[in-house]
């Protein structure tokens, strides 16, 4: 059976802020979620091998950090160290926290905020927006 | 265990996305028209069969992903996760309960436990190159953009203002909006990218892709060096498709028309 889910904490660590006029980089977007969802999926060492080298670590440390918030989530957070051990790629106990951290938490309802300036980007049934006004636009 | 695709083979991919619901009211303002089911995976078949994409451990991402039958063949197909991003509320609302409705528990007859793993963004394409923090984020992109048919004049509504680029001070019409796609595909892959483009304009397109895939590749290297093509990337033009673009809304001729799409095709080689 096929497991449904979003938002991925995959997909907050790709965001910025940084189509807004005035923002110099706008990045990690701070998630303040107010419904989230630990969705079991199935492991997968090497999508997470794969996709580390492209991830910002420390933005996902700074997401997982944000969901933890009292009453939240039911199950625990992973703990994520705070740098990517050097073996990453052997290390079947890092990579598992770490596709918890990046597949397995749902952030279904909340908004992304803008680091610099505040601006509330949406997220409703689990689907972020992103879309701003022209007279915000770089 | 790793991912076990849904599909085994083209006909049960074409089968299964013939099936995705299409928009009930296209919306003109957004040259709306979803992939038909056929050239969905006929395109992306042949892509898997010639690069071996589509994989469990590939990202995906979807520009105008509308309904989702795009997005649905890469998952299908077992890729690791795929993103479909498009800036109308009611594509997102239908893509996501397509996604959710084909591939909820009790619909798959095999016991194959799989995951689908997906997310959506509510963005407008043309500015989403701002705000994504790397290039080369993901595998593959894939796109059935606008074609960019409309001028500004037809398209009256005021919301369109939503998707315009303001670059140096300009804003464009929906024309080149399909290059635009492009351009923001070839800047969020760092593998390969498929496009859908009118025919008669592939000449342009290849040519903006070029342009595109040289400042890519020479804006993240510390040495000046050329950038050559067939040692650092491709271009091709990899099928040519009749689509057929029935009476969906206004501005189109009362009867349902063909036209004639190709496949572009563009891989980062090193």
């Amino acid at each position: 059976i096929f497991k449904i889910s979003n938002m991925k904490l995959i997909l907050h660590n790709m965001l910025t802020s940084a189509m807004i006029k005035g923002v110099k980089k706008g990045y990690p977007l701070l998630l303040r979620a107010t419904k989230v969802e630990l969705q079991p999926v199935e492991f997968d060492a090497g999508f997470v091998v794969h996709m580390l080298p492209r991830l910002d670590w420390s933005g996902v440390t700074a997401a997982v950090q944000c969901l933890n918030q009292p009453d939240l989530l039911q199950d625990p957070l992973p703990e994520l160290p705070p740098t990517v051990p050097d073996d990453y790629a052997n290390n079947e106990d890092f990579l598992r926290k770490a596709h918890i951290a990046l597949m397995q938490l749902d952030v279904i309802e909340g908004c992304l905020v803008c680091p610099e300036t505040g601006r509330e980007f949406p997220i409703a049934k689990g689907i972020p927006n992103m879309l701003i006004n022209d007279n915000e636009a770089a | 265990a790793p991912v076990q695709p849904l599909v085994r083979n083209r006909k049960q991919l074409e089968s299964l996305l013939q099936q995705v619901p299409t928009f009930a009211n296209p919306q003109s303002r957004w040259e709306q028209y979803a992939t038909p089911g056929e050239v969905a995976a006929s395109w992306l078949y042949d892509a898997k069969m010639r690069w071996n994409c589509f994989t469990a451990e590939q990202s995906v991402l979807d520009l105008g992903c509308g309904p989702g039958a795009l997005m649905t063949g890469c998952l299908a197909l077992g890729s690791g996760y795929v993103c479909g991003v498009d800036i109308d509320s009611d594509s997102l609302d239908l893509c996501r309960s397509n996604l959710m409705e084909l591939f909820s528990p009790g619909n798959d007859d095999d016991d194959n436990d799989v995951s689908a793993n997906w997310d959506l963004l509510q963005a407008d394409v043309t500015r989403l190159s701002a705000g994504l923090v790397h290039q080369r984020q993901f595998d593959v992109v894939v796109t059935n953009p606008p074609f960019g048919t409309y001028s500004d004049a037809k398209l009256s509504h005021k919301s369109n203002s939503n998707r315009r680029n303001k670059k140096a001070g300009q804003s464009t019409s929906s024309k080149g909006i399909d290059i635009a796609f492009l351009e923001a595909g070839i800047a969020a892959s760092c593998g390969l990218v498929f496009s859908l483009h009118k025919t008669a304009t592939m000449p342009f397109v290849m040519h903006r892709a070029r342009q595109a895939c040289a400042r890519k590749l020479m804006s993240s290297d510390d040495v000046a060096s050329a950038m050559v093509e067939g040692r650092d990337y491709s271009v091709s033009q990899v099928a040519n498709l009749r689509y057929n673009l029935n009476r969906s809304y206004n501005h189109h001729l009362k009867e349902s028309k063909d036209i004639e799409v190709s496949i572009l095709e563009v891989a980062f080689l090193r």
